[in-house]
């Protein structure tokens, strides 16, 4: 059972917005032209949406993606072929195109309630603070090296992929090491899309090819604690989370893996 | 000789008038210090005083002579070779001293260092320090040996136990051959605030 939360409330916006910002486009190209010009700007927007839904499911591969994906192309097919868009079509065409949006909406209303496109790096954190005292003054820039592992290669990659697949965080693979990154739901576009997006400005747990493990913590992540924690054992306990869920995967327990993450769920936006 | 002597020589025979005294002295059988001044236009005492140096190296013997006057030195060349030899092994004998491991360890508390990892990520490559606050603030960045890299990599967090440098040389499997510059570079953290030491 999870005690009482160390992470600052998160206040994130970025999820409900963004229907927001369709919406504001929308009206605003309505209220300066016309209908069909407001309408072919939400098209553009929704075909771009769907450029950057596809980049995450080649990056990442969780299938879920293809579920948003399909409902943002199929909301640019509605909105380009309806009677008062640019391309009208006839009614039986249409009914088939609104039934075919309305099984996308579902799938991926169904996709959004259950958090099949949650990033799990907050409640990474969450966990990895469970059990750490506060301690003032601690921080330091430092990665903290944390021994050695054995481990079998392919179980890495293995587990690599499974890290970003589920959502977990985003790896890299540098000079002989994977490195894992925990990515939070505020900060996966930029993530996943910024170009100089550097990891080492970000926290990370890095495993070696020769079974050595470092885990370097950001300020930013350590200061969206509520109290200054113990940092040494904070930084141990990042290790030792990620270092079991390798342990579980390579014992094909990813189940506990979800289970654990999930027991430390944020707020219903994120 | 150790490094002081080696710097006052070195001061000496790098002077402007060196080679033309020692002109004079490889063409004279011997000479005084007013006789070398008028010579090469210099002052009496200046002349005096390189000569007195000299002969102090036994590079320069003098003779206390008197002709119906106040007596006074003349000076010859006692050596035509002229030598500045430090033994190193001598004057900077490294000691690790025993007692320099007793003590424990680890990063200070706000040490505002910053580490560089290598590209290896197995230790780090530098620190940098920063002295002073706001604009008038200086960065000092210390390029670490590969060792010193691997020791600081594995230096106890601030709130971590502290350990002996015995016990971080273990941990981060450096050989016990580098502890002299182990130790130099923990002395100057310490003295730069950046490591605590516990005694």
């Amino acid at each position: 059972m999870v005690g009482h939360r160390k992470l600052k409330p998160d206040r994130s916006i970025f999820g409900p917005i963004q229907p927001v910002i369709v919406l504001i486009i929308f009206g605003l190209t309505l209220v300066i032209w016309d209908i069909k010009t407001a309408l072919i700007v939400l098209v553009a927007v929704y075909l771009a949406y769907f450029a950057f839904t596809m980049y995450a499911f080649l990056r990442v591969k969780n299938y879920y993606f293809l579920t948003a994906g399909f409902f943002q192309i199929m909301a640019a097919v509605f909105f380009t072929f309806n009677k008062i868009g640019p391309i009208p079509l006839s009614e039986d065409m249409m009914r088939g195109i609104v039934l075919i949006l309305l099984a996308s909406a579902v799938m991926a209303g169904y996709t959004l309630i259950t958090k099949k496109l949650k990033w799990w790096g907050r409640e990474i954190f969450e966990l990895a603070a469970q059990d750490v005292e506060v301690d003032p003054e601690s921080f330091t820039e430092r990665p903290k090296p944390s021994g050695k592992i054995i481990y079998r290669r392919e179980d890495l990659f293995g587990f690599a992929r499974f890290y970003e697949k589920n959502l977990l965080g985003l790896y890299k693979r540098e000079n002989g090491t994977i490195i894992f990154i925990p990515v939070k739901m505020n900060e996966w576009a930029n993530a996943l899309y910024n170009p100089s997006y550097n990891y080492k400005n970000h926290s990370y747990v890095a495993i070696s090819f020769d079974g050595s493990v470092s885990t370097f913590i950001s300020k930013k992540d350590y200061l969206n604690y509520k109290e200054d924690l113990a940092f040494d054992h904070l930084t141990a306990s990042l290790t030792n989370l990620h270092l079991d869920f390798f342990d579980w995967y390579q014992g094909g327990k990813e189940e506990r893996i979800k289970d654990s993450i999930k027991e430390v769920e944020g707020n219903i936006f994120t | 000789m150790d490094f002081i002597e080696a710097r006052k020589l070195g001061n000496y025979l790098s002077k402007g008038y060196a080679e033309q005294i020692f002109r004079l002295l490889m063409t004279y059988q011997d000479i005084s210090a007013t006789e070398a001044a008028s010579r090469l236009n210099l002052h009496v005492q200046t002349a005096q005083e390189f000569l007195e140096t000299m002969t102090s190296y036994e590079i320069l013997s003098k003779e206390e002579v008197s002709e119906s006057k106040r007596p006074y030195f003349r000076y010859k060349l006692a050596k035509r070779k002229i030598s500045l030899e430090i033994d190193l092994d001598k004057v900077l004998e490294v000691k690790v001293n025993t007692d320099d491991s007793k003590f424990v360890i680890r990063e200070k508390k706000n040490s505002g260092a910053k580490f560089t990892l290598a590209r290896n990520r197995k230790h780090f490559s530098s620190v940098s320090i920063w002295k002073g606050d706001g604009r008038g603030g200086k960065e000092r960045k210390i390029n670490l040996t590969e060792s010193q890299g691997l020791f600081l990599f594995n230096l106890p967090f601030p709130d971590a136990l502290p350990l002996s440098v015995d016990e971080i040389l273990t941990r981060s499997e450096v050989d016990i051959t580098h502890k002299p510059e182990i130790l130099d570079i923990v002395k100057e953290l310490i003295e730069l605030s950046v490591i605590e030491k516990i005694i």
